[in-house]
């Protein structure tokens, strides 16, 4: 499993040397310029020497001192916990690149790694790119192991299993699957876990190298993993059946299989009510067919379909737009790339600067470009009004790729009119209906003609109704939850 | 990505090379709100006035007062061009507009009265073979030259086009969309029947021109050619057979000495009942009416079921005389079947009517009508006794 960087020149298969200096000449040779590796020997009473081979930086010192070297010198038992016997040199390289310092001792062909690493790492925090008002508010970690506990603390039972492996010749990256024994198909896990073996890459630093490299069409502008900080959003769908994928180095874990829905809802859908829930669904699915299509309406019915508009409607834009030197799909198309190009200011500006940014931008767009009459006072709400929208979707990634397709659709719309929406329409359609994520339709819901699974779509169904789960791939533990959960008189409560 | 390439690379390119034939900025239309026909003083055949739009950049908000004007200000301009038919005074109309001409927001076709009279029918057939009019825009009649209600600058709506169009909608008078004209000019009756439009004379403070026009009366067509009309309140019995009836105040002498009473209905519904007994064609027209009791001139108390009995009674007797007016004159002074009795024939007797259908002209003024008419008051209003009496000499009859 754990395959360290080669060596050059050296088998490095070969078990250690008997005497201590072979084997510290050869690490120092392996770590040749690798200034933050630290040799520490330690004279044990009487009994000869030892060696700590360790990372700077990565090995609890203060553990390293009371632990081992105090014991050591004094020829006491180590009173290390977690120690393993490693009796290669390919082993011992692992370790410590892992940060376990590992003790190799005169006149032994088997080191010790200790397992006292410690290093600086971020808390438990908000998540930031997917925050909500009810719900836990703790998110994913860059470190692995804090992540997999925190799923662990939700879940707990021995059927969650996570799967460990590593992925990136020079990184070495700590990848773990994490999904339910006996809800998540075991094809599907042997898929997944096949996509990942398949990856052979330099470098994993974020899941998102993860997510090109094993999804199922990779010309496609929509997600077909998705990616959460959050680990009950991780939790919740495990528990549907699907599986995790976490990676060391970023709190951004991807779920498979997903369908287009999934993308749409938000964890506190099941958080609040469910007819609150529903109804902010309906608000959602509408504004991100507003953020795809707003733009594009607004061009074709002003260039092509004059007559579609109401009269008084017609006669208020086209006092406004009197004025304006650019065709409706050139104005569109200005406002639209400025709002986006803000945006990403936005986003990648320091903190401070930001503000400064969006006043600027919202005087620049809003108020100096329509009193200079270069664009229209309508399209500016256009803009508006779509910006709002494609931002309502919950998970980010989804609402970018809504929002870059308006630009085709635009462009459509400026040299078809509706004609061309529709066709882009049709187009759009057709390929989501080819999407697949592992295996499973995209569209799922919609294609099977299954009232249940409509039940997590088109509204969110009180839960003491969603008796069952998802239906994802094969075979599954059908029910989530026992019969006869809807409150009543017979529980004591009211009736109605 | 070769592959993305490979198909919207010649894509783009085709949606880019087409160059949009059709596709006209709203910048460079000019929106025509209403449009007349005339006939001209010169031989030509057809005049065509035009009512355009004027986009005006509000002056609203920040844009200072530079703006100016405001509500005052002209909303609209008329054009006029003529020709030997539309399509031709059309053509030259375009000469003298800067813009595009676009008729996608053209809600309101007005005949002059002259050129009425001379037939509607090969101008009808321009307005229904181009694809820009609205089907679903209303046509009028103008006593006079339909271009001077085009001319006029109402006080309240943007255009007086607006004000007829608003007018029509409200539905005190005929409404007539030129959908339903081509219908009925290819319809068995053979008569059509459009609505009247007159310029209300201005209110002495008012501008020359700042008035409107209004809806009054019908005009009525006989194979497209206009042969007579019908008043403001034969119009009532008219609307009342066509089943139109919508907003409107029945007020009648409830007991002669006693004095009037006004209705005003909430609903009402029509039915045509043809019968052919003994080679006689018969017409029952059914009318069921309900309407509130919205002023009361009699010392009557309309809480007595008594009373409002005779109210009803009262009632019944004016829709039935409206209407009973109003066939006299389409039957016998104009012969002209505005009603559509002679679809409510095909359908029922189509054998019968397959073989009478020409001989329609004389059977029409033929036909005896019945009109049946159930009336009933619904709510007497919030107050009981008559207002201004006094409680005692409210209940005597």
């Amino acid at each position: 499993m754990i395959q360290p960087p080669a060596a050059e020149g050296q088998s490095p298969d070969e078990t250690l040397y008997p005497e201590l200096n072979r084997n510290e000449e050869r690490f120092r040779s392996v770590f040749a310029h690798c200034s933050d590796v630290v040799y520490r020997s330690i004279d044990i009473e009487g009994k000869g020497r030892a060696l700590l081979v360790y990372i700077e930086g990565l090995a609890d010192n203060e553990g390293l001192e009371k632990q081992v070297i105090s014991p050591l010198q004094r020829d006491r038992a180590l009173t290390v916990s977690d120690k393993v016997d490693v009796l290669t040199f390919k082993d011992c390289l692992a370790h410590v690149l892992d940060g376990k310092p590992i003790l190799l001792r005169d006149g032994q062909t088997a080191g010790l790694a200790l397992g006292l690493t410690k290093w600086e790492k971020r808390g438990i925090e908000e998540p930031s790119a997917e925050s909500s008002v009810r719900g836990p508010r703790e998110g994913f970690t860059e470190t692995l192991r804090v992540n997999t506990s925190q799923i662990r603390r939700i879940v707990k039972s021995p059927k969650l299993k996570i799967e460990e492996m590593k992925i990136g010749r020079y990184t070495q990256t700590k990848i773990a699957v994490a999904y339910v024994e006996g809800l998540a198909d075991r094809t599907l896990i042997d898929e997944i876990k096949a996509r990942l073996g398949r990856i052979r890459i330099d470098g994993i630093l974020e899941s998102g190298y993860i997510e090109e490299l094993i999804e199922d069409t990779p010309y496609s502008p929509f997600p077909q993993l998705l990616s959460t900080e959050r680990p009950d959003v991780v939790c919740g769908n495990l528990l549907e059946g699907r599986a995790a994928i976490l990676v060391e180095g970023t709190p951004f874990a991807l779920v498979a299989p997903i369908t287009f829905f999934s993308l749409l809802q938000s964890p506190e859908d099941y958080y609040q009510r469910y007819i609150i829930s529903t109804v902010i669904r309906w608000l959602r699915y509408s504004y991100l067919l507003f953020s795809l299509l707003l733009p594009s309406l607004y061009v074709a019915v002003l260039t092509f379909h004059q007559e579609m508009v109401p009269g008084s409607l017609l006669l208020s834009m086209a006092s406004s737009r009197e004025e304006v030197p650019f065709p409706a799909l050139v104005e569109a198309l200005l406002m639209e790339i400025t709002f986006e190009a803000l945006r990403e200011a936005g986003v990648r500006l320091p903190k401070q600067v930001g503000s400064a940014i969006s006043i600027v931008g919202a005087l620049v767009i809003g108020q100096a470009a329509v009193q200079a009459g270069i664009v229209s006072a309508p399209m500016v709400i256009i803009v508006a009004l779509t910006g709002i929208s494609s931002f309502m979707t919950p998970r980010y990634i989804a609402g970018i790729s809504i929002r870059m397709l308006r630009f085709p659709m635009i462009f459509l719309a400026g040299s078809l009119g509706l004609l061309g929406i529709m066709m882009g329409i049709i187009a759009l359609v057709l390929h989501l209906c080819s999407l697949r994520s592992f295996g499973v339709p995209y569209l799922s819901t919609l294609q099977t003609p299954n009232f249940g699974e409509f039940k997590d779509v088109l509204y969110r169904a009180p839960w003491w109704s969603m008796k069952r789960r998802p239906r994802l791939t094969g075979s599954y533990d059908e029910y989530r939850e026992t019969a006869g959960l809807k409150p009543g008189p017979e529980h004591g409560g009211e009736s109605g | 990505m070769f592959a993305i390439g490979k198909i919207t690379a010649p894509i783009a390119l085709l949606l880019l090379l087409s160059g949009c034939w059709d596709r006209v900025e709203l910048n460079d239309l000019s929106l025509i709100t209403a449009i007349a026909f005339d006939k001209p003083q010169q031989n030509n055949s057809v005049e065509v006035t035009a009512q355009i739009i004027i986009p005006k950049v509000k002056g609203g908000g920040d844009g200072g007062t530079g703006g100016g004007g405001g509500g005052q200000a002209k909303q609209t301009v008329t054009r006029t061009a003529s020709g030997s038919d539309i399509a031709d005074a059309i053509s030259k109309l375009q000469m003298v507009i800067p813009r595009k001409i676009f008729w996608g927001q053209c809600k309101v076709f007005i005949f002059g009265e002259e050129i009425a009279r001379e037939g509607i029918r090969e101008h009808m057939d321009f307005l229904l073979r181009h694809p820009q009019p609205r089907e679903r825009g209303y046509v009028f009649v103008s006593r006079g030259r339909g271009a001077d209600v085009l001319e006029l600058f109402p006080p309240i709506e943007r255009s007086s086009s607006e004000v007829i169009r608003e007018l029509a909608q409200l539905g005190i008078g005929l409404k007539v969309t030129l959908e339903q004209l081509s219908i009925r000019l290819k319809g068995e009756s053979g008569a059509q029947a459009l609505p009247l439009v007159h310029i209300l004379p201005k209110s002495k403070s008012s501008k020359p021109f700042e008035t409107i026009a209004y809806l009054s009366g019908t005009a009525v067509f006989k194979d497209g050619k206009m042969i007579g009309e019908l008043s403001s309140r034969e119009t009532r019995g008219v609307l009342w057979v066509r089943n139109e009836i919508d907003e409107y105040t029945v007020t009648y002498e409830n007991d002669p000495a006693k004095g009037k009473v006004s209705i005003h209905p909430l609903h009402a519904k029509v039915k045509l009942v043809p019968r052919i007994e003994d080679g006689t064609w018969k017409m029952d027209i059914k009318v069921r009416t309900a309407g509130d009791l919205v002023q009361n001139g009699t010392p009557l108390n309309p809480m007595d079921p008594q009373v409002l009995k005779k109210m009803e009674e009262g009632m019944k007797k004016d829709i039935q005389a409206r209407i009973r007016d109003a066939l006299k004159l389409l039957q016998r002074d104009l012969n002209a079947d505005i009603l559509d009795f002679a679809n409510a024939y095909h359908r029922k007797y189509p054998k019968i009517w397959a073989e009478a259908k020409d001989e329609w002209e004389t059977k029409f003024p033929e036909i005896e009508a019945t009109v049946d008419v159930e009336a009933r008051i619904n709510r007497p209003g919030m107050v009981n006794s008559p207002g201004g009496i006094s409680q005692e000499t409210g209940t005597e009859k």
